[in-house]
């Protein structure tokens, strides 16, 4: 199968808050990058890294 | 950083359940939180993903490749360490020291968590500081009172388990990258 591979316009400052649910839970996400146009493409040569905490840290922001 | 990796490859960054802009409470420990992380992913709908974590996300991301060692290709894992290992009671107090100092402004406690006490290094924090304030739309917001303390409960559980996390040990197929033992925060050691 041939997979056309995209380039998304957003980075990292721009790309939009998303949601999905799951557990109960509505998680806010945001995406960006070269991606692959159709989902069976997302194999293991173009899988995502996934970051915790979109602006920046994974240490609470504000001081216990 | 993030833009960086994005010329190759799609990254998503997410807030796990409870911080900021994501719905529910913050969980009390690491595996929960990774049992969230990993319900976000397959809600999106990838088979496999590459993992980072910094920090205490890479305490979540650790656990994330314990419990679902199919749905990760690579575990990456920044300024972290492993659950039980050695120092990381210590971590755990000087954490608690560097965040319970007051700031001002607060944000400056990212110069002393983040970056060296030298002159290069905390120059390097404040440029730091610029980048988290480029964004201008729809930026997270600050997150609320119970996150810190569920959060610091979290990394006290994880610092004194009795139950060393070792990949190799517990899940053979995470660990045939050798990226383990990841060393302990380097700006903390």
């Amino acid at each position: 199968m041939s997979s056309q591979v995209l380039m998304s316009n957003y980075t990292h400052q721009t790309a939009p808050t998303q949601f999905v649910e799951a557990n109960g839970i509505r998680f806010a996400y945001r995406r960006f990058g070269k991606t692959a146009a159709c989902l069976s493409s997302l194999t293991s040569t173009t899988s995502a890294p996934w970051i915790i905490g979109p602006d920046g840290d994974g240490w609470p922001r504000s001081r216990p | 950083m993030t833009d960086g990796l994005a010329r190759d490859r799609e990254v998503i960054l997410f807030d796990n359940a409870g911080v900021s802009s994501s719905s529910g409470e913050v969980p009390t420990t690491f595996e929960q939180m990774a049992a969230n992380a990993i319900a976000f992913i397959k809600a999106l709908g990838p088979k496999q993903v590459d993992v980072l974590g910094f920090s205490i996300g890479g305490m979540v991301a650790q656990e994330i490749t314990l419990q679902a060692p199919d749905l990760v290709r690579r575990l990456i894992v920044d300024g972290t360490g492993p659950r039980g290992g050695q120092g990381m009671e210590s971590l755990t107090q000087a954490a608690g020291r560097l965040f319970g100092a007051t700031y001002d402004p607060p944000e400056h406690v990212w110069l002393a968590i983040k970056f060296s006490p030298s002159a290069a290094g905390q120059a390097a924090g404040r440029e730091f500081l610029k980048r988290t304030h480029l964004r201008q739309v729809g930026r997270d917001p600050e997150v609320n009172d119970k996150v810190s303390p569920a959060q610091i409960e979290a990394m006290e559980k994880w610092a004194f388990s009795e139950r060393i996390l070792r990949l190799s040990e517990d899940n053979p197929a995470a660990n045939t990258r050798r990226e383990w033992p990841v060393t302990t925060c380097s700006r903390l050691r």
